[in-house]
């Protein structure tokens, strides 16, 4: 005979007295912000000083003329203000020529000399107290002059310059 | 003899029933908790410097992005849940947006915006019983030159914290 | 089950004592009976908790083996016996996914009484069994479940009630 110790029990069902808490989780990521501290240039075109330029009821001085081709932009994050330096690191032998070339950062800037009779002139301050942030695409303009009697050719003659920006901390 | 034979033993050695079945009942009790185990591994680093600023579009560095952190996630709860997001630990002094995204989740979400800590984010929903597993978890950063300067190379370390809700 | 008497246990020693050539008178013969019952006893304990466990990003539920049961059998049929477990479809709690195996010391391995929530029947888990006894064997269950499977919105025990049985 078939003995069935019967337990009738299907489920049992013990809930816990406590409530199900919320799960948590922590993620961590750090943010590096390093020294931002960068220079963009574009190239200027030609400057041309021919008949043009030339006014010989006023004198013998040929331009000025200017290029406004070039763009600088310029970015930095550093707490302290910075500057933009312009100086012609490539430029032609100071003799046979009398050509002053000027450079101007911005529409408000000063113009400031970087070659003129006595050759490539120091680093010269072009834009001053620039605090952490950005200068976008700002309009370089460059400014040529020379004389007739000073700047002699045989013919049309190109006079190359480099024109070298840099930030430094004012 | 026979008298002795006459008390015969009768054996009878008879099966009083064909063989039958034993058979009983054992309990086998299994418990199951309820289950919401949630683990988020940390970012990466994001580096916002020169190679992350384009100063002819002015002074945005970033946006960065990492996707080294992975989320793993499990309830059996009969109600469907959600994650949510939100910045526990902000270092301040700086003007960084950080934004996170979970693979699969409800897409980007802004956790930290100019430098100001968001309200809680949710950043997966509607989540049956059952497991997310080694989901990818996306961190992007971005600030400006301007709103935050520093001397030099500065680290800022945030935490995120993610909760599982009943949607 | 009803064991012989041990009176006549009793009276068959007396018996056989006096089984010697008679010298004195007898009396007539005075048939006794001796009836021995088939004996099939078979007991098994409840089991300890089989505790699941889960972890975050997995779906599924697992815990470690529950050995605390113990299985007796005693019987005396000519024909060797064996052992199945089975957890009736009345027994198998709803809604639910567990899987549940159950192995007997010395038996025949690992068997498989609930797959995923659906029962599977009877199960042998011990044969060719002659007469005599099992002592003390140690019934092993293993449980999982997964969380999609299993939901539930507090901790809950489901109970199995695993029926045992000797089959020719």
């Amino acid at each position: 005979m078939k003995k069935v110790l019967a337990l009738s029990l299907v489920a049992a069902l013990l809930v816990s007295a406590f409530p199900v808490l919320a799960a948590t989780a922590t993620s961590n990521v750090t943010v590096t912000i390093g020294a931002v501290d960068k220079l963009v240039v574009t190239n200027g075109g030609t400057i041309t000083l021919d008949n043009n330029s030339a006014d010989p009821t006023a004198g013998d001085v040929l331009g000025p003329a200017t290029d406004s081709t070039a763009r600088l932009s310029f970015v930095h994050n550093k707490n302290v203000n910075k500057k933009i330096t312009a100086e012609a690191t490539t430029a032609p032998a100071a003799a046979g020529n009398d050509i002053q070339l000027e450079v101007q950062v911005g529409a408000a800037g000063s113009f400031v000399t970087v070659y003129d009779d006595n050759g490539a002139a120091a680093a010269q301050d072009a834009v001053t107290g620039i605090a952490a942030g950005a200068l976008s695409n700002q309009v370089v303009t460059y400014r040529a002059r020379a004389t007739a009697a000073g700047t002699p050719v045989s013919a049309a003659t190109n006079f190359d310059f480099t024109i070298t920006f840099t930030s430094v901390d004012q | 003899m026979r008298g002795l034979l006459g008390a015969l033993l009768w054996l009878a050695l008879a099966c009083a029933a064909p063989a039958s079945a034993a058979s009983v009942g054992a309990s086998a009790l299994v418990k199951v908790p309820a289950v919401d185990l949630l683990s988020v591994s940390d970012g990466g680093t994001i580096v916002l410097d020169n190679a992350a600023a384009d100063p002819q579009a002015g002074d945005d560095l970033g946006p960065v992005a990492d996707s080294t952190a992975r989320l793993n996630y499990t309830h059996n709860s009969p109600t469907a849940k959600k994650l949510t997001a939100q910045v526990t630990a902000n270092p301040g002094g700086s003007d960084i947006t950080l934004t996170v995204s979970v693979a699969g989740g409800t897409g980007e979400k802004t956790l930290v915006d100019a430098g100001a800590t968001a309200a809680v984010q949710d950043v997966y929903t509607n989540i049956p019983a059952g497991a997310l597993s080694d989901l990818s978890v996306t961190y992007k950063a971005s600030a400006t030159a301007h709103g935050t300067p520093v001397s030099g190379p500065t680290s800022f370390v945030f935490t995120i914290t993610f909760t599982s809700v009943s949607s | 089950m009803r064991t012989a008497p041990a009176a006549v246990w009793t009276f068959l020693a007396l018996a056989a004592a006096l089984a010697r050539p008679a010298a004195a008178a007898t009396s007539g013969g005075a048939p006794i009976s001796v009836t021995i019952q088939s004996i099939d006893v078979l007991s098994v304990t409840d089991s300890g908790p089989l505790n699941l466990q889960a972890s975050a990003g997995s779906n599924v539920l697992s815990g470690p083996a529950d050995s605390s049961a113990r299985l007796n059998l005693s019987h005396n049929s000519a024909t060797a016996l064996r052992i199945t477990a089975e957890v009736l479809p009345a027994d198998d709690p709803p809604s639910q996914d567990i899987t549940l195996t159950v192995s007997v010391a010395g038996g025949s391995g690992q068997k498989t009484l609930v797959l995923s929530g659906g029962a599977q029947g009877p199960q042998e888990v011990y044969s060719s069994i002659p007469a005599g006894v099992l002592t003390d064997k140690a019934v092993t269950y293993t449980a999982s479940c997964t969380a999609s499977g299993t939901k539930v919105s507090a901790a809950t025990s489901f109970d199995f009630v695993v029926t045992f049985t000797t089959l020719n």
